[in-house]
C-alpha cells in the first residue's frame, strides 16, 4: 500500500515537474517574441529617424539651388518637426490610438516631401545638380528601410500575437497581461517611394 | 577498410555540399551568355575570397507586380548574402520586363556604398550602358566601381572577422576538451575490451574517433561552419561555406533603363 502511495506522489511529483518546464518554455518565448516586437518597433523608429535626420540637408540644397517655393519647403519643416516631436516608446504598443498618431504625423511628412519633389520639378537647374540627385537617392533609400523595417514588425507583431492566444501560453498571457499588439499599417499610398506626377 | 571509405566520403560530402548549393551569378533574366556568366561569377567568387565581402547577381524575366527594391532586399535577407556578423553583401537585381535595376546593400556595406554611390553607379554605369543592350559590361563596370569601394575599408575587416572566427572561445575549448576526454574514455574502454563480451576491434582507433569529431565539429558550429572556422576550407571567408548569413535593411538604389 505505501509503496503504491509513493509511486502516486513520484508521479504527481514529476508531472508538475514536467508542467513547471513546460510552462518556463512556454512564457521565456513569450518573452523572446514580446522582445521581438519590441526591436523591430525600434528599427521602424530608427528608419523614420534617419528620413527626419536628412530633411534639414534637403532644405538647404533646395535653398541654396535659387528661390524655391517658400510655402512647400516650410511644409516640409514644419511636418518634420511635429513628427520628430511624435514617439511611441515600446510601452504604448499595444495602444492603437498612440500608433496611428504617430503614423499620422509621419504621413504628413511624407505628403509635404512627396510634394516638394513634384514642385521640384519646375527648377530643372536644381534636379540637374548631383547634390540634389544624391539627396533624392538618399530619400529613396530611407522609404526603402522604412517599408522593410515596417514589414518585419508586422511579421513579429503577428508572431507574437499568434503565440499570447496559442494554447498554453494563453494562461501566462493572460496572468502577466501580455495583450494583443496592433500592426502598424502604412499610411495610404506611402508603400511606394514618392513619384513625380506632372498632373497635380 | 570499406567503412573508412564511408567515413570519409561522408566527410568530404558534408563540406563540399554547402560551396555548390547556392550560385553566385543566377541569369533567369537571360541577359548574359554563359560565358560571361561565368567570369561574373569567377570575379564575385575571387573578390568574396579575398575580401570576404559577398556580392551576388539576379536577373528575372519580370517582377510580377513586386518592388524590385522589396525583391532584390528579400533576396539578399532570405539567403543571407555576406557575413553573419559583418553583414556584408550585395545584390544585384535586374529586372527585363519592368526594365528596372537595384542594388541592395547589406548592413555592413551601408557605410562603404551610401544610397547615393549606390544611385550614381545606376544612374552614370548602368543605366547608359543598359540603354545600348550592354549588360554584361554594365554590370562589370558596376561591380568593379562597386567592389573599389567596399573593398577599400573592407578588406581589413573581412580578415579580421576570418580571425576572429578561427579562434577559439573559452567556453568552446573547455567543451573540447571534455569531449575529447569523454571520446578518449570511450575508445579505451572499447579497445580494451572492457565489459561484459567485450567487442573484438578490426579497424584502427581512427575509426571511432573520426565519426565523433565530425559530429562534434557540427554541433558546435555557429554559422554553418564547424570547426572549419566560417569558410569551410576556403581561406578568407568567401564563397566557400556558402552565404554567411548577412543582413538587408533595405539600403541601396535602383533605377530602370
Amino acid at each position: 500500500m505505501r509503496s503504491k502511495g509513493g509511486l502516486i506522489i513520484a508521479v504527481l511529483v514529476l508531472l508538475v515537474g514536467f508542467a513547471g518546464c513546460a510552462g518556463c518554455g512556454t512564457f521565456n518565448s513569450l518573452v523572446a517574441d514580446e522582445e521581438r516586437v519590441d526591436e523591430s518597433w525600434a528599427n521602424v523608429e530608427t528608419a523614420y529617424q534617419r528620413r527626419a535626420d536628412l530633411i534639414p540637408n534637403l532644405v538647404s540644397t533646395v535653398q541654396a539651388a535659387g528661390d524655391f517655393e517658400r510655402e512647400t519647403l516650410q511644409a516640409v519643416t514644419e511636418a518634420r518637426a511635429r513628427a520628430t516631436s511624435v514617439n511611441v516608446s515600446a510601452a504604448d504598443l499595444s495602444d492603437p490610438s498612440a500608433l496611428e498618431q504617430f503614423r499620422a504625423a509621419q504621413g504628413q511628412l511624407s505628403g509635404a516631401l512627396g510634394r516638394l519633389l513634384v514642385v521640384s520639378e519646375n527648377y530643372p537647374q536644381l534636379r540637374a545638380t548631383e547634390a540634389f540627385r544624391d539627396l533624392q537617392a538618399q530619400l529613396e533609400g530611407t522609404e526603402n528601410r522604412i517599408n522593410v523595417a515596417r514589414t518585419r514588425y508586422n511579421e513579429a507583431v503577428r508572431g507574437y500575437n499568434t503565440s499570447i492566444r496559442s494554447f498554453p501560453a494563453v494562461i501566462f498571457a493572460s496572468i502577466f497581461g501580455h495583450s494583443r499588439r496592433p500592426p502598424f499599417e502604412a499610411e495610404a499610398g506611402a508603400e511606394q517611394a514618392p513619384t513625380v506626377d506632372f498632373g497635380s | 577498410m570499406r567503412r573508412n571509405c564511408f567515413i570519409w566520403l561522408g566527410v568530404f560530402w558534408c563540406l563540399a555540399t554547402p560551396a555548390m548549393a547556392q550560385s553566385i551569378v543566377v541569369d533567369d533574366g537571360n541577359f548574359l551568355s554563359s560565358q560571361e556568366e561565368q567570369r561574373l561569377t569567377y570575379m564575385l567568387r575571387s573578390y568574396a575570397d579575398s575580401t570576404s565581402n559577398q556580392f551576388i547577381i539576379r536577373t528575372v524575366e519580370s517582377l510580377e507586380g513586386e518592388d524590385i527594391a522589396t525583391y532584390a532586399t528579400e533576396q539578399g535577407q532570405s539567403l543571407g548574402v555576406g557575413q553573419e556578423d559583418t553583414d556584408n553583401g550585395l545584390v544585384i537585381a535586374v529586372a527585363r520586363a519592368e526594365r528596372e535595376v537595384f542594388i541592395a546593400v547589406g548592413y555592413g556595406l551601408e557605410g562603404a556604398i551610401p544610397d547615393a554611390l549606390a544611385s550614381r553607379v545606376i544612374r552614370n554605369v548602368i543605366t547608359p550602358a543598359f540603354r545600348e543592350g550592354q549588360f554584361y559590361s554594365g554590370m562589370a563596370s558596376a561591380l568593379d566601381v562597386l567592389m573599389q569601394a567596399a573593398a577599400g575599408e573592407y578588406e581589413a575587416t573581412g580578415l579580421t572577422a576570418q580571425v576572429a572566427q578561427d579562434s577559439w572561445t573559452v567556453g568552446e575549448v573547455v567543451w573540447f576538451v571534455i569531449v575529447l576526454m569523454i571520446v578518449g574514455l570511450m575508445v579505451m574502454g572499447f579497445s580494451s575490451g572492457g565489459g561484459p563480451g567485450g567487442r573484438r576491434r578490426r579497424g584502427s582507433r581512427m575509426d571511432d574517433v573520426v565519426p565523433l569529431m565530425f559530429l562534434l565539429g557540427h554541433m558546435s558550429g555557429r554559422g554553418g561552419g564547424g570547426f572549419g572556422g566560417g569558410g569551410g576550407f576556403s581561406p578568407g571567408g568567401g564563397f566557400g561555406g556558402g552565404f554567411g548569413g548577412g543582413g538587408f535593411g533595405g539600403g541601396g538604389a535602383g533605377g530602370s533603363w
